[in-house]
């Protein structure tokens, strides 16, 4: 008897001591190092791609209709680019001297210079293009579009050659695409199919799903991949958590609770970290920091508050930044926030 | 030495129940379909003791710590405690108004505290005499409605949310009033009465107030479902969610429930009743229809878990049921948060 009760004992104070170091005093693995006002900005912002040479980002202002142009050598934003319906992704092509930007409600995908910021081209789609993703191999452009928005049961994946602007092929998913990641090669896309809690993998080569992975969270809306350890990070809403799974097996190996109102989700290989940014529809933002100690086991490292809405976010290695994108909120103007992280 | 042994593997058994649940890390859940899914808990460092009701300030959560004396202000995006109001004696109910941007905490002291809803600088106090327990805000009016007093002294009062002042509208009630609601739709204010075994409607127009006596006892909680025209109401003797017909007082339904429950609500999006109870559990049940109700699930919670916060849909679908774990051997106070699924 003398003996179990010892052993209880021993194991409550072993599991308070893991408890205890749990919950540790957390440092903080982001700082704020610059705030970028974008006076005019009004309304949701979405999703940000940058252009490293020319030191610019480039922000979809998605219920103010326009991209937003931003010097990040002098801290200032410099112009505004009108004309979208509902702009959510961007992706810039140095090699091609051109960004995209897709645009949910008019359903265009339009293609501009780089450096004089003219539009080039306009590619029609259908209704819902969000996320983009690009792949400098093949020089084409991935774009999710579709689904509920045009009344159908499924959704696409519009490929685009860079070079011609020209649609050349679609492959169907379950439903609206809510994000596309692909690996460094190019032959694996990963769609996450949100309202279906879903992630679908598409062979690039053949343009056909190979897998479908069910998320055990509802909403998987953003996502990062770290191709090393071959981990998909998954933010899901409901609930708010960030889900590790292994992108060979689609197995769930972890999950941690994350932000409220989850927008973005990066890996920054360099940290070995994660950064989970979320604010969307509520009076605070937050990032939440997440360390990889390996391949299975990840840990909260931070909470950085950032503004209220603050949904989307970008990570940016070659820059060594993360850009956390801050709605105007009662008299505060919309700004990027500039965050470095701290070794 | 027996029970000192049965305390440990308790102690233990809890601590493994919640470090599998609620840690940093855990496994996958073995299944999606679930009215309420266990998924954090914030750590309520060094909070002691009873913790009473909730409050909802926009983004921020505010939690009565009854017997520390203090309220705990959290913001639910990052699920931590962002300020610790202390210096209120036996904190009970909390409200908020948007309006005034101000905070009402109620002592059974008899206190009413108000404080600056960004600062939390104590702006006055107002002295009821008596145990201010249950705080209602009518945002119609930017009234707080103040359930105080004992026997004789029971009542509810009000205060003007903007002056500060206490007003002249005060319902007798000749006892203590626990959970009381506003309609929004009507003149009515529905009161528990447990010391008189009766439910007070009292109407806010004619100030004329009816009762209705009641076969159960102990009627703590209450929520209000006005387009069903039903009024829910958690008794502890016995431990029943009894449903009554706010038109015509009957009781339509009652259904074995959770025990020593003080906080009940209604999820209007899917026609749900939410009861915690301290014997530890959290009972959900299905309303199918205004007279017909179903035990939907019986999610084990911890001891003493008997207080909790549901505010609906947040703007953006953040669907969140909080519950008040209290202290106890080995563990902080922590407060739950449950993921609410259709």
């Amino acid at each position: 008897m003398r003996r179990i009760l010892l052993t209880c004992l021993a194991a409550l104070a072993i599991s308070l001591v893991a408890y205890a170091n749990v919950h540790a005093q957390e440092k903080e693995p982001l700082r704020l190092i610059q705030t970028i006002p974008m006076p005019n900005v009004k309304g949701r912002i979405d999703h940000m791609d940058v252009d490293v040479r020319g030191m610019r980002l480039f922000v979809a202002g998605l219920e103010n209709g326009s991209v937003e142009v931003v010097d990040l050598q002098s801290g200032k934003w410099i112009r505004s680019i009108a004309g979208f319906q509902k702009p959510q992704g961007v992706a810039y092509v140095p090699s091609l001297n051109k960004f995209f930007v897709a645009s949910g409600d008019d359903g265009m995908l339009r293609v501009f210079r780089s450096d004089t910021l003219g539009l080039l081209d306009s590619i029609k789609l259908d209704l819902g293009p969000n996320r983009l993703t690009y792949d400098p191999h093949r020089k084409l452009v991935y774009v999710g579009y579709g689904g509920r928005d045009v009344g159908k049961d499924f959704g696409e994946v519009g490929i685009i050659d860079a070079n011609t602007d020209k649609h050349i092929g679609d492959v169907q998913v379950a439903a609206h695409p809510a994000e596309v990641l692909l690996n460094k090669s190019g032959d694996i896309l990963f769609v996450f199919v949100s309202s279906e809690s879903k992630v679908e993998v598409i062979d690039t080569k053949n343009r056909k799903i190979v897998s479908a992975w069910p998320v055990s969270s509802q909403r998987n809306g953003d996502g990062a991949f770290d191709e090393k350890t071959h981990r998909l990070f998954i933010g899901t809403r409901t609930p708010p958590e960030m889900i590790a799974m292994d992108s060979k097996s689609g197995k769930e190996v972890a999950h941690l609770p994350t932000v409220e109102g989850m927008d973005g989700v990066y890996f920054d290989a360099a940290h070995k970290r994660i950064y989970v940014s979320g604010g969307r529809g509520f009076d605070a933002g937050y990032v939440f920091c997440y360390q990889q100690k390996d391949a299975d086991h990840y840990e909260t490292i931070g909470k950085i508050p950032t503004r209220p809405g603050a949904g989307t976010s970008f990570w940016s290695p070659e820059m060594n930044r993360y850009y956390v994108a801050a709605p105007r909120h009662d008299n505060e103007q919309a700004a990027i926030l500039v965050f470095e992280p701290e070794p | 030495m027996k029970r000192l042994l049965a305390v440990s593997v308790v102690a233990l058994a809890a601590l493994y129940v919640l470090s599998t649940q609620v840690d940093a890390q855990k496994s996958p859940p073995a299944q999606a379909a679930r009215p309420l899914v266990l998924t954090e808990a914030i750590p309520l460092e060094g909070v002691k003791g009873r913790i009473d009701h909730f409050g909802s300030a926009g983004n921020r959560l505010l939690i009565s710590a009854l017997g520390n004396n203090t309220v705990e202000v959290i913001d639910i995006s990052a699920r931590t405690v962002l300020h610790t109001i202390t210096g209120i004696p036996n904190p009970q109910g909390v409200v908020f108004s948007p309006e005034a941007n101000k905070l009402f905490a109620a002592s059974s002291k008899g206190k009413l505290y108000i404080y600056d809803g960004t600062s939390f600088d104590l702006i006055k106090e107002i002295d009821f005499r008596s145990d201010v327990d249950n705080l209602r805000y009518d945002a119609a009016n930017k009234r707080v409605y103040v359930g105080y007093g004992e026997d004789e002294t029971g009542a509810i009062g009000t205060v003007d949310a903007i002056t500060n002042e206490r007003l002249d509208e005060e319902y007798k009630l000749g006892a203590h009033p626990e959970s009381f609601q506003l309609e929004t739709s009507g003149p009515n204010i529905y009161a528990n009465l447990p010391d008189l075994k009766q439910i007070a409607v009292i109407n806010r127009s004619t100030h004329a107030i009816s009762r209705w006596p009641l076969t159960l006892q102990m009627n703590f909680p209450m929520a209000l479902n006005e387009a069903d025209h039903r009024l829910f109401v958690g008794t502890r003797t016995p431990a029943r969610l009894a449903v009554f017909d706010t038109n015509s007082g009957h009781m339509v339904a009652a259904l074995p429930c959770v025990q020593d429950t003080d906080d009940l609500y209604y999820d209007v999006a899917r026609k749900r009743v939410y009861v915690a109870g301290g014997e530890g559990f959290i009972n959900v049940f299905q309303q199918k229809d205004a007279d017909h109700y179903q035990l939907l699930s019986k999610i084990p919670s911890a001891l003493g878990a008997r207080t909790a916060g549901y505010f609906g849909k947040g703007r953006k679908s953040a669907d969140r049921f909080y519950l008040a774990v209290p202290a106890r051997a080995g563990r902080g106070a922590e407060v739950w948060i449950y993921t609410v699924q259709d």
